[in-house]
């Protein structure tokens, strides 16, 4: 198939299509072409529904697209033309299509809803949020991190057992714990924890999951739980008599079997019970792993000595009776298994309980419910439906990405809307797109096979089924490379299929080092190893720094020199940034880490959750630790010795002698005394202002007071190593992020955050916040685990540390079937060390080892496959002779086959031109007003508005105007509610009562006795200042402006005196309003009194 | 720049009005909100030319509204609340932890049918039939269930109220009777839209009285621009037409200079770009600076930085009360008395300084650090009894012994189990915050009094209602009251606001920042509801997202039309990933570039960026770059004694070594009531020793009854852990089923000779050093055995079996063995780990070397060393990464920052 043949297809938007694509070949181009061609197709954006794994190629794919239609608008007539006929668009079409081509970015920045582009995740939320209410999920939000919980759940179940010694749970814990031990107990049932959304699939419907999941082992049982194996075993006479045979003629045998014999029959004829005898049986005849002994064998010499039929016949015996001893101890293995799986699938269970209960009370759900939220409420047809049209976006095009990676339990939520969708007559258009060979998630439950399942489904449905196996990333040698590999490997690994080079020209090349070597025993002449002078060192760690020391001299050699095929730029030499470096794990990264350091080359390492494990975030949540606990010494030692104070050792010494409990007491007590050096002077001041604040600032602002008076940005930028500052910066700047974003700003104290952060740290990886990201335009080599490397690419890729072997599997875990396209899993148990793995579950760990041993080489292709250009491989030296990935690279490589390293493809090195005129960039100098270095005092504060006597005021004008006549006064208690009961309502009400009471005053209150009267009467002066008299009142003689005054107690002169200003604004005012007539001003005081100013 | 609307009316009201002059109290203007009123009146004052003036009633519509008489009493919210939660409950359909979150939505919905003049229908079945016509659907569960849910309780609401008005419902009766007032003209100023019942209020005005609509121009050269880049028509010409037929009307753009777009690469240089453009605008002199906050995170982190310059910021946002220390106070109290008095909530408690504010600090630190200590000494507790017999395990413990009475006495009116109205709990509440000594620092914050008013006005509210709840109801139902009031701190005078987009309308600004501008936050999509969708809404009359956008579009062109410098920022960069701009600049910032060949970035800020940072208060001189440390002593300062496990540390880093033993630091035990490692072997320990002293020698008693022996001492020592730890079964387990081994192997050993001597030993040994002075080597022997004249030293190892045979290979790495070789003296004819941890048996792992050779080198070292140390040669910090990985002075020793690996 031609790519233009291929195009016409994939993206034909009526068309339902599967696409297996390798790695490099343009997957997201072909998805976002995909939804450019609908658009053009007149689809609405809000059909269109985009999945895939991660929130980051979720984003790159919206970026993309957010582009390619912004050129579409943008970009002169012929470009857009080429652009569309580049997407298949039928020539013929093309001119027609223009103007909506150029109105798509408008059309698709506008839509409402917009085009979901999204994470399985994400969008199993959205649904969630319009879930119907019955199912009663309103409220619940998805929970942050989950550690604290399963700690809570932890404690629950123990207080549980603890308070019923007696109870069958209890007893099934503690025999657990008395079998493997709590590391182990808490190993499996973690595991069990995390393989939740299978546990619930697998017992779905089952009032008694735990008992269900029992019964379908018992069933699986070669012989009944109960059964006494060994009593059976010698119960049956006929073999008990074929025993007492065989033992017979083995005391005839060797003198080995002789003492065997003897054993055997002490332990028969003594009255010992079946299962010791058993036991005694098996140590004689069965080796340690089980096998029979090979100890009776045919030879020509024990023919001769005791006759050959004899011989024969014992030689028959032993395998007769070995083999049933086999099977017999087999059948009390697999008892064994089923009591451990009873046990511990019902406490699992129990955890499980308490852990749902809890998170159900906060109203929050994890990944996990939510996964199986969507299952269930998308497996009720009625729910479905409702949520077909409860959402505001109607799908109608579905485009799912990386499906490799999907877990049973989203297909089966694509399935049943699929379903649903059918039955309608409105199944979507689904275009699917995945490599099978970059599945490498099965340890999160990824199922690979359901990729050829759904493309099936999909096929009877009328999908084209395409396959790509061109890639435009890799230049032909890493190609090459990459096939020759896996070629060595085919029957194993059927699933690849070679690959060409999309440009057969460009230049590559792959490196395959030496393993770094043990260095030689270096015999220490006498004595002991003096520390003073000499560090420790192991022969491990000291190959590794071989192996990164090549890493580091490799790379100088490399950036500079190499000539890059940028696809932007065109050709350029090799920038440290063009460098992606790949290990499996993270062991050992230390090691390089340092040495890259030690050679001056910047790297950043994508370390997930690596932020609270940084030197300088350590150092910061060491000084708000010491700030709410000042008598934590370490803290503030450790403090002092960052870069914030920069104490020296001798520093330290001063204080560790000094007098005082504590170090903080004697760091204060040095400084007033001005005994201590600088920094320490420095330190006590700014120490104890961060600790008055400490309480009154929310964390935020307290870091940010920190990081001010601290110069602690500046400070690390000096005495950090220069490779490092730029992560510095990024973590410190993440930090205090994380202390605005922690709980989303709420209740925050300082020992709740610390707390907070705590639960982060201890969670791990996964759910603690990332190292700060450095701008994306710093030039520095980047460190990846391959997983964290999936969906990335670089010119030069490093894969480290090839020489290891497979990383070993978890013992005590959990182990299930859930055989692709099933609704649910077939199986479904839990194992331990190899005591604790029975026959019946063999199928099922033939099955993982196939999978892993797969999932090995997706790792190897997904790691090769991120080059561009250039391949590197080393490695330390390995027991695993060649079956570790440095070999397999290595022997697919190597002509010779005692090479110790290869290379192959182009030389890339290419001398630097003589002079490399580079234009320096316009440098726009950056003129700063003066003085914006210092500080701006700006603004003030100022009182309060609700400041009480405001407030008073407020209070005693609106009960005055909802009681004064002619207003039917409404009762104080229904005011007090109406007015949001003010504390002063209660002494503004008897006021206004005072008031309305006094007969002197009644002439301005009673409707009857006025012409006309305003409350809160507004005028403006010239200025346009507002001004409100409290009462304004027409009588026959005079017009009356009314000033109410809450203060009691002064006299009527000092009232006047205090007044006056303001009321002859009023006066005059109220003239001007009023010409002609006469106008009285007057106080009126809060016991009554009407003081007339003149 | 064009006439600004508030001057054109007034003058026209002016105009129209010349003949009441200067008495215009008849006529009622229409404005958006209080400034714009406070605006108009500056204008119409200054325009009339006279020395007073009686304004019109200038207002909004609610404050209009609200004038009006009332014709029966309020049902505030918080009653509302009550009663259909009470309604909810009894109905048993939701989960009580959901109840609250209902009640929110329901009554959100009650307000906006009411506002919309949405009427339900009297019969379900109608209703139903509406909702199923609106979302094009067939009838089914949800569909039901939603109906039923909103029609049933819609009326049992307004049948429990009794008569009394909700709010809304009070203001759309006032609505209906304002236009019966009608004495004057009316003027309607730049409202951007009305609801149903405000429009026809309107209209009936209109039939009584003159009204006159003022609206914003919508031509001029800014404005064409926006509408062009903004088109209402869905089917305008595409983006390049539209820019190049308005290049040809505009040769120039009239947004550049106006309007740049900053797109920053993280949230700092978000904040930091906020900052630095305010204080350019504050030097240039600018008077009125608007921050439209569409992030609230990056609002409150630049906040922090304009304060860094002194530039105090009034903040019109507000944040949640929720936020404030107050309410974490009054939360965690609650917290506290519902989850019965976890140690975490007390800690906080008693470290926060709104508690026990009458005392003074010095106690308060000292109940915290007492309790903290007695937690981290004596494992964890829960429940203030609890609590109070830790705190007793310490010689001193009053002051944290006081705090825990004082907040026994205060739950003491807080019953968790009994069910009370809410007015009830909230004067308990008050009543306890007093008990607590919180109320006095309460009283003197902003937010405190804020909270305090609110407890205050919802405990009168609340009188009436006889609803009954528990603690646990009581604490969620605040928790959302505090969620849902604002704080505004109204304390600040300032020429930097920071509002929302709404408020900014007709009001006068010199400069105006939106902050947080990305397609997530601007538009964003908060407040939906869980009722509906968009479709039904709108067949139902209820504004939907489409009327909001446009709000938010027509508030967003007049700002830009009405203020000279507009600054655009949002984060182009969030976790190392693209994140776009709001699709308005978007649109903008390409037509712009398509128009005038310029995408109006704001290149400027960028450059400046890095040079206005502010100069700290007291700058110090910068700290030298790190170096692998060092440190030397003094010989007075070198320790005269070493225990074996310190010389261990010495051997593995000296750094190690003297942050731990000369400088006598270590970390603070984690409060944990798991039992460790070393614990565990603590116990082991004892009991072993235990054992010996009974049985000094095994031989002669039947293995059973030594067996049992241990069994029974085991169990005596763990009993108190097991009432802690439930876990500790488990290593209760591991141990028990080690000792029929462990008996076996005592046997075995007696067999080889071997006769238990003492345990428990401490041993000490003093060296010479050829300065005069001398070393001590001390530490404690697990046990020696005998046989004949030779000894043994065994040291018992409850850890894993495997590291230990490194170790006894190699006396010059680890150096217990040699040392208490050493420390045994003469004779020693054995020095072994007794590995008590493996599989189903008990190892004698016996130093690879001749005892006495390696004591004699143990010691000759030790004595070299010291000498050293006297000397002044220093102690390098050089661990190897397998030390490093868990020492706690990584932080000290400062490892990762060192520049090189060290040779
Ligand atoms: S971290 Fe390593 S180098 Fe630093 S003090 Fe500890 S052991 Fe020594």
């Amino acid at each position: 198939m031609t790519p233009a043949e291929f195009n016409r297809t994939a993206l034909d938007p009526g068309q339902a299509v599967v696409v297996e694509a390798c790695a490099g070949s343009g997957k997201t181009w072909l998805l976002v072409s995909r939804m450019v061609r609908l658009l053009l197709d007149e689809v609405p954006a809000s059909e269109i529904l985009a999945i895939t794994f991660t929130r980051k190629a979720a984003r790159e794919m919206r970026a993309r697209l957010d582009d390619w239609l912004r050129f579409m608008a943008t970009a002169e007539d012929d470009a857009v033309r080429a652009f569309l006929a580049e997407r298949a668009v039928p020539p013929e079409a093309i001119e027609a299509l223009l103007p909506r081509a150029r109105g798509l970015f408008e059309t698709v920045l506008s839509a409402q809803p917009g085009i979901t582009i999204s994470t399985f995740h994400a969008w199993f939320l959205t649904v969630i949020e319009r879930a119907p209410l019955e199912v009663g999920l309103a409220g619940f939000t998805l929970a942050e991190q989950t550690h604290e919980l399963e700690a809570k759940a932890w404690e629950a179940l123990a207080d549980d057992l603890a308070r019923a010694p007696a109870a069958s749970l209890t007893v099934a814990m503690q025999s657990l714990l008395a079998d493997i031990g709590l590391y182990n107990t808490r190993a499996l049932l973690s595991a069990f924890m995390a393989r939740r959304g299978e546990w619930w699939a697998f017992t779905e419907g089952q009032p008694d999951r735990a008992a269900y999941a029992v019964a379908q082992l018992e069933a699986a049982l070669p012989v009944a739980p109960g059964a006494d194996v060994a009593g059976d075993l010698l119960g049956d006479a006929a073999w008990v008599a074929l025993l007492w045979e065989y033992l017979k003629l083995l005391a005839l045998h060797t003198p080995t079997s002789i003492k065997m014999a003897q054993a055997c029959e002490l332990a028969l004829s003594a009255s010992t019970a079946a299962d010791d005898c058993f036991d005694a049986l098996c140590a004689a005849l069965l080796t340690q792993q089980g096998e029979i002994r090979k100890t009776v064998t045919h030879s020509a010499a024990q023919a001769k000595k005791m006759g050959e039929s004899v011989l024969l016949r014992l030689v028959e015996l032993h395998q007769t009776i070995g083999t049933r001893l086999m099977s017999a101890q087999a059948a009390r293995q697999a008892q064994r298994v089923y009591q451990f799986n009873c046990q511990a699938l019902r406490l699992g269970d129990a955890l499980l309980e308490q852990y749902q209960a809890l998170k159900h009370a906060r109203r929050v759900l994890d990944f996990a419910d939510v996964e199986w939220q969507v299952a269930q409420l998308l497996g009720d047809s009625d729910q479905a439906e409702y949520l077909q049209y409860k959402l505001d976006a109607r799908y109608r095009h579905i485009l799912l990405d990386e499906f490799q990676d999907t877990n049973p339990l989203q297909w089966r939520v694509l399935q049943s809307w699929f379903a649903a969708a059918e039955q309608a007559d409105r199944m979507p258009t689904v275009f699917l797109v995945g490599d099978p060979k970059q599945s490498i998630y099965r340890f999160r439950g990824a199922e690979a096979q359901l990729f050829d399942l759904a493309g099936n489904y999909l096929k009877e449905r009328g999908a084209a089924y395409l396959t790509q196996s061109t890639t435009r990333r890799s230049a032909p040698p890493v190609v090459q490379v990459v096939n020759q590999t896996f070629a060595a490997v085919e029957h194993e690994y059927t699933l690849f299929k070679p690959h060409t080079a999309h440009d057969g020209q460009r230049s590559g090349r792959v490196e395959v080092l030496p393993l770094a070597q043990p260095p030689e025993q270096v015999i220490v002449e006498h004595g002991y190893r003096n520390p003073l002078t000499t560090p420790y060192s192991d022969t491990d760690t000291q190959m590794r720094e071989l192996e990164a020391q090549q890493l580091a001299q490799r790379l100088n050699q490399i950036v500079g020199h190499w000539l890059i095929d940028d696809e932007k730029t065109g050709a350029r030499h090799a920038e440290y940034r063009d460098v992606m470096i790949l290990v499996r794990s993270r062991t050992h990264l230390p090691v390089y880490e340092r040495a890259l350091k030690a050679a001056h080359i910047p790297f950043a390492t994508t370390r997930r959750g690596g932020l609270l494990e940084a030197l300088e975030v350590g150092d910061l949540l060491s000084l708000l630790a010491f700030l709410v606990t000042p008598d934590a010494d370490l803290h503030l030692a450790r403090v002092l010795r960052s870069p914030l104070f920069d104490c020296a050792d001798s520093d330290l010494l001063t204080l560790a002698s000094a007098e005082g409990n504590t170090w903080w007491q004697r760091l204060r007590a040095l400084a007033d005394n001005a005994h201590a050096s600088p920094a320490l002077q420095r330190a006590a001041p700014l120490l104890a202002d961060w600790h008055s604040r400490a309480g009154r600032l929310p964390v935020h602002d307290l870091l940010d007071t920190i990081y001010f008076s601290g110069e602690v940005q500046a400070r690390y930028a000096a005495a950090a190593p220069s490779a490092l500052i730029p992560g510095i910066h990024a973590n410190l700047d993440a930090l205090l992020e994380l202390a605005l974003a922690i709980e989303g700003g709420r209740y925050p104290s300082l020992p709740r955050f610390l707390h907070e952060v705590d639960l982060l740290q201890q969670t791990g990886n996964d759910a603690s916040p990332d190292e700060g990201k450095t701008a994306q335009l710093d030039n520095a080599v980047t460190l990846h685990t391959i997983h964290g490397a999936k969906g990335l690419e670089a010119p030069i890729v490093w894969l480290l540390d090839a020489g290891a072997r497979k990383a070993r599997a978890d013992a005590y875990t959990v182990l299930t079937d859930w055989p692709p396209g099933a609704v649910r899993p077939a199986h479904f148990s839990l194992y331990g060390d190899k005591t604790l793995r029975a026959s019946f579950q063999a199928d099922f760990f033939d099955a993982e080892a196939r999978h892993a041993r797969r999932e090995n080489f997706n790792l190897l292709y997904v790691a090769m496959t991120r080059a561009r250009q250039a391949l590197i491989v080393s490695g330390a030296s390995s027991k695993s002779q060649n079956d570790n990935w440095h070999g397999q690279i290595l022997s697919a490589l190597r002509t010779d086959a005692d090479a110790k390293s290869a290379s192959f493809g182009t030389d890339l090195d290419a001398p630097l031109p003589a002079s490399t005129p580079v234009a320096p960039p316009p440098v726009t100098r950056a003129v700063l007003p003066p003085g914006l270095n210092q500080p701006q005092p700006t603004g003030r504060r100022i009182a309060p508005v609700s400041s009480s006597e405001i407030s008073y005021g407020i209070v005693l004008h609106a009960i005055l105007e909802r009681i004064a006549p002619p207003a039917s006064a409404p009762a104080a208690t229904a005011l007090k509610t109406e007015l949001g009961n003010p504390a002063e309502f209660d002494s503004a009400w008897q006021h206004a009562q005072r008031l309305l009471d006094t007969p002197l005053l009644a002439r301005f209150f009673d409707p009857a006795q006025y012409r006309f009267a305003h409350n809160e009467l507004a005028y403006l002066n010239a200025d346009g200042e507002a001004r409100r008299i409290d009462r304004v009142v027409g009588l026959a003689d005079a017009v009356w402006v009314l000033d109410y005054k809450s203060g009691s107690g002064a006299s009527a002169a000092q009232l006047a005196a205090r007044h006056h200003a303001q009321l002859e604004d009023y006066r005059s005012a109220i003239r001007h309003l009023h010409p002609g007539q006469p106008v009285r001003c007057a106080v009126i005081a809060a016991d009554g009194r009407l003081i007339e100013i003149e | 720049m064009q006439p600004d609307l508030i001057s054109q009316t007034a003058r026209r009201i002016l105009a129209q009005l010349a003949g009441d002059l200067p008495d215009l109290s008849r006529a009622c203007v229409l404005v958006p909100n209080f400034h714009a009123a406070r605006r108009l009146e500056q204008a119409l004052a200054v325009q009339c030319g006279l020395p007073y003036l009686i304004p019109p009633r200038i207002t909004t519509f609610p404050a209009w509204a609200a004038t009006l008489p009332v014709t029966a009493a309020l049902l505030p919210d918080s009653r509302r609340a009550a009663l259909l939660y009470q309604a909810l409950k009894a109905s048993g359909r939701f989960d009580s932890a959901d109840l609250w979150g209902v009640c929110d939505e329901l009554l959100r919905l009650f307000d906006e049918l009411t506002l919309h003049a949405v009427h339900l229908p009297d019969s379900l079945a109608a209703f139903t039939e509406q909702l199923r016509a609106a979302y094009q659907a067939r009838r089914g569960r949800g569909l039901d269930f939603e109906a039923r849910l909103i029609h049933e309780l819609w009326y049992a609401l307004a049948a429990d109220a009794h008569g009394a008005q909700d709010a809304a419902a009070r203001y759309t009766l006032q609505l209906a009777a304002l236009a019966e007032t009608a004495a004057g003209p009316l003027f309607v100023v730049g409202l951007p839209g009305y609801s149903p019942l405000e429009q026809a209020c309107l209209d009936r005005y209109a039939e009584r009285q003159p009204l006159v609509y003022l609206t914003p121009d919508t031509h001029g050269a800014v404005l064409d621009a926006l509408s062009t880049a903004w088109p209402a028509d869905p089917h305008a010409a595409p983006i390049k037409q539209r820019a190049h037929a308005l290049r040809h009307i505009q040769p120039t753009s009239p947004l550049t200079g106006r309007l740049a777009c900053f797109g920053a690469v993280s949230l700092e240089q978000e904040a930091q770009a906020c900052a630095t453009q305010v204080r350019l605008w504050l030097a240039e002199g600018k008077q009125r600076i608007a921050v439209i906050v569409q992030d609230r995170l990056s609002a409150r982190r630049a906040r922090a930085l304009l304060e860094r310059a002194q530039v105090l910021v009034a903040d019109e946002t507000g944040w949640t009360l929720a936020t404030t220390a107050a309410s974490t106070v009054l939360m965690r109290w609650l917290e506290a008395l519902t989850g019965g008095f976890r140690f975490e909530d007390v800690l906080d408690l008693l470290k926060s300084p709104y508690l026990l504010a009458d005392q003074d600090a010095v106690t308060r630190g000292q109940a915290a650090w007492q309790l903290e200590s007695a937690l981290r000494r004596h494992g964890p507790a829960a429940g203030l009894n609890g609590l109070k017999t830790r705190v007793r395990n310490l010689a001193e413990h009053s002051a944290a012994l006081g705090a825990l009475e004082r907040l026994q006495q205060a739950a003491a009116v807080l019953p968790p189990r009994t069910e009370l109205t809410l007015a009830d709990w909230l004067a308990r509440l008050a009543n306890s915050l007093n008990a607590l000594g919180a109320h006095e620092r309460l009283v003197h914050d902003a937010a405190g009094q804020q909270v305090l008013s609110l407890l205050a006005r919802r405990e009168h509210e609340l009188l009436p209602d006889s609803g009954r709840f528990q603690l646990a109801e009581f604490r969620r139902w605040l928790a959302g009251e505090l969620e849902r009031a604002v704080f505004v701190d109204t304390g600040i005078d300032s020429p930097v606001v920071f509002t929302h987009l709404a408020a900014t309308r007709l009001r006068d600004f010199d400069a105006a920042l939106i902050l947080g501008a990305d397609a997530a936050h601007l538009p964003g999509n908060a407040g939906a509801s869980v009722f509906f969708n968009q479709r039904v809404r709108r067949e139902l009359g209820l504004p939907t997202q489409d009327d909001s956008l446009r709000q938010t579009q027509y508030d967003l062109v007049q700002l830009i039309a009405n203020v000279a410098h507009i600054r655009v920022l949002w984060r182009a960069w969030q976790d190392g990933e693209r994140n776009p701009v709001s699709p308005w600049f978007e649109r903008l910032q390409t037509l712009h570039q398509l128009a005038w060949n310029d995408d109006l970035a704001d290149t400027r800020l960028a450059t400046l960026l890095p040079h206005a940072q502010l100069a700290a208060p007291a700058p110090a001189p910068p700290p030298t770059p790190t170096r692998v440390p060092r440190p030397t002593l003094d010989s007075a300062q070198v320790p005269a004694r070493i225990s074996v496990s310190a010389y261990n540390s010495l051997l593995a880093c000296p750094y190690q070594y003297f942050a731990r033993q000369v400088l006598r630091l270590n970390a603070l035990d984690e409060i944990s009531s798991e039992l460790a490692k070393v614990d565990y072997g603590q116990l082991v320990h004892a009991i072993l020793h235990r054992f010996h002293q009974t049985h000094p020698v095994a031989a002669g008693t039947p293995p059973e009854t030594l067996a049992a022996d241990l069994l029974q001492f085991t169990e005596e020592a763990f009993a108190p852990v097991l009432a802690d730890d439930y876990f500790a079964h488990a290593w209760q387990h591991r141990w028990a089923a080690q000792i029929p081994h462990y008996v076996a192997w005592q046997l075995a050993r007696e067999q080889e000779g071997w006769r238990w001597q003492a345990g428990e030993i401490d041993a000490a040994e003093t060296f010479d050093l050829d300065n005069g002075q001398h070393i001590t080597l001390y530490g404690r022997l697990d046990r020696v055995d005998s046989l004949q004249a030779s000894r043994a030293v065994l040291d018992y190892k409850t850890g894993g079996t495997a590291g230990l045979k490194d170790k006894a290979r190699n006396p010059g790495e680890d150096t217990q063995l040699p040392a208490y070789a050493l420390l045994l003296g003469e004779d020693v004819g054995q020095a072994a780990f007794v590995a008590l941890d493996g599989e189903q048996k008990i190892e004698t792992l016996a130093l690879e070397a001749e005892p006495d050779a390696a004591a004699d080198a143990t010691r000759e070292r030790l004595v070299r060393l010291f000498e050293q140390l006297h000397a002044s040669v220093p102690l390098p910090a050089h661990g190897a990464d397998s030390a490093c990985q868990w020492c706690e002075m990584r932080g000290l020793c400062r490892k990762d920052y060192w520049p090189e690996a060290q040779s």
